[in-house]
């Protein structure tokens, strides 16, 4: 009976050291992780701090960077660009790109569901001497702004009736050019310095103006032309035409056929990208 | 046999008690450390911060000096970078560099470079806009 009795007793208090350790154990446990989450936070803190710096620098580079750009594309702004055509230096500008991306249907406006197939990426080769500026990344896509379709339309014949066509000096290519403005440009720069990168991206209005070999006239389907304030037709025959008739007109976009391109800055912001989605390469 | 029973409770109870205790003072020590050093973090992540601040105050009154002029040949590239495209258009960019000075925690003065493009010297356009007569 004694014996039994202490031998259960003897079960209960081993049963109870067990436990008593387990709980122990447990508690270090958590004292050992809340120690690692100590360390974790403080170094956290301090990377974080450090990182400011590299952050700061990203930042200087990508805005200056895209300073340079719109300097670049105030450079050629309100000049004859047909005038420029021989220039070395305009023909490989940045601006004159951005002229070509503007015109070139093969850079497709963007499209918010296919952004890799329609935002445009272009990288510098940098030399190996250039560590402390990083890598820029330049970022291009176009936005269609406009409800109506700027590139064709109707005008109403300015000349007199009478006088074939002429004795105005109402010009309607000069009505049909004024001021197109199709695109918003938007040039964003990423600048990559030691594993940070930081964007800063500006906004352009375009306003664009094309020769007239750009311009489609046609009347009731046969194509005419403006010739010395007159109309004439394909052989180069005069036309009398009714004022107030009406004219239908086209405008194929040509980077060649383009006279004027002027760039107005609209809105320009900084941000830290955290990047994702495909590529495209634009050529 | 009740006194039996409480020596071997005590007794148990005593084992138990010096392993928690040993592994108090583990705890102890390792909950010190940990405390110091994220003491230390805070402090140093703090004197950093502060830096910063003053670096970039400074940052924004420098004047920006210039360093050279390098021409940019840009490629068209996919997003990663990993496929290369014809090269498309070059840019001169004028280099800059700005110089902050500021006094760190023990007073001395230090100064840190930054690097930028710029600046800008727009070469002044032609300005007549060169529309077709009448």
């Amino acid at each position: 009976m004694f014996r039994r009795k202490l031998k259960n007793i003897r079960i209960k208090t081993e049963s109870r050291a067990g436990s008593s350790l387990i709980m122990v154990v447990c508690v270090s446990a958590f004292l050992v992780a809340f120690a690692l989450a100590m360390v974790y936070t403080g170094s956290m803190l301090m990377a974080r701090a450090n990182r400011r710096l590299e952050q700061e620098r990203c930042y200087q580079l990508a805005s200056s960077f895209a300073k340079v750009l719109d300097g670049e594309l105030e450079r050629y702004g309100g000049r004859d660009l047909e005038a420029l055509k021989s220039d070395t230096t305009y023909n490989n500008s940045f601006y004159r790109f951005a002229c070509q991306f503007l015109e070139d249907s093969r850079y497709q406006e963007y499209n918010p569901e296919h952004p890799e197939l329609t935002t445009f990426y272009y990288r510098h080769t940098a030399d190996a001497g250039d560590d402390n500026y990083g890598k820029a990344t330049i970022i291009l896509y176009k936005e269609n702004d406009q409800e109506t379709d700027v590139m064709t339309g109707m005008i109403t014949n300015p000349a007199s009736p009478g006088a074939g066509g002429s004795g105005t000096d109402a010009n309607p290519i000069e009505t049909v050019m004024a001021n197109i403005s199709r695109f918003t440009l938007h040039v964003e720069v990423v600048a990559e310095l030691d594993g940070m990168t930081y964007s800063y991206s500006t906004a352009y209005d375009t306003q664009v103006r094309y020769t007239e070999k750009a311009v489609e006239f046609t009347v009731d389907g046969n194509t005419i032309h403006w010739k010395d304030n007159k109309w004439t037709d394909n052989n180069g025959n005069e036309l009398s035409l009714e004022q107030n008739a009406l004219i239908s007109y086209k405008i194929s976009p040509s980077l060649e056929e383009l006279s004027e391109c002027t760039f107005t800055k609209t809105i320009s912001e900084g941000a830290n990208p955290e990047a994702g989605g495909g590529g495209g390469v634009g050529s | 046999m009740k006194k039996l029973i409480k020596y071997r409770k005590s007794g148990e109870t005593l084992v138990e008690v010096m392993v928690c205790a040993v592994l108090f003072l583990m705890m102890a020590a390792v909950m010190q450390g940990a405390i110091s050093f994220s003491t230390n973090a805070q402090h140093k992540s703090e004197q950093i911060r502060e830096n910063n601040a003053k670096i970039c105050r400074s940052l924004r009154t420098t004047g920006t000096t210039e360093n050279g002029t390098k021409t940019y040949t840009f490629k068209a590239t996919s997003m990663d970078g990993s496929v290369e495209g014809k090269e498309v258009f070059t840019i001169k960019v004028p280099l800059g560099k700005k110089e902050a000075a500021y006094q760190d925690g023990q007073g001395n003065n230090q100064t840190v470079d930054f690097y930028l493009y710029g600046p800008v010297t727009v070469t002044a356009g032609g300005g007549g806009t060169g529309g077709g007569g009448s």
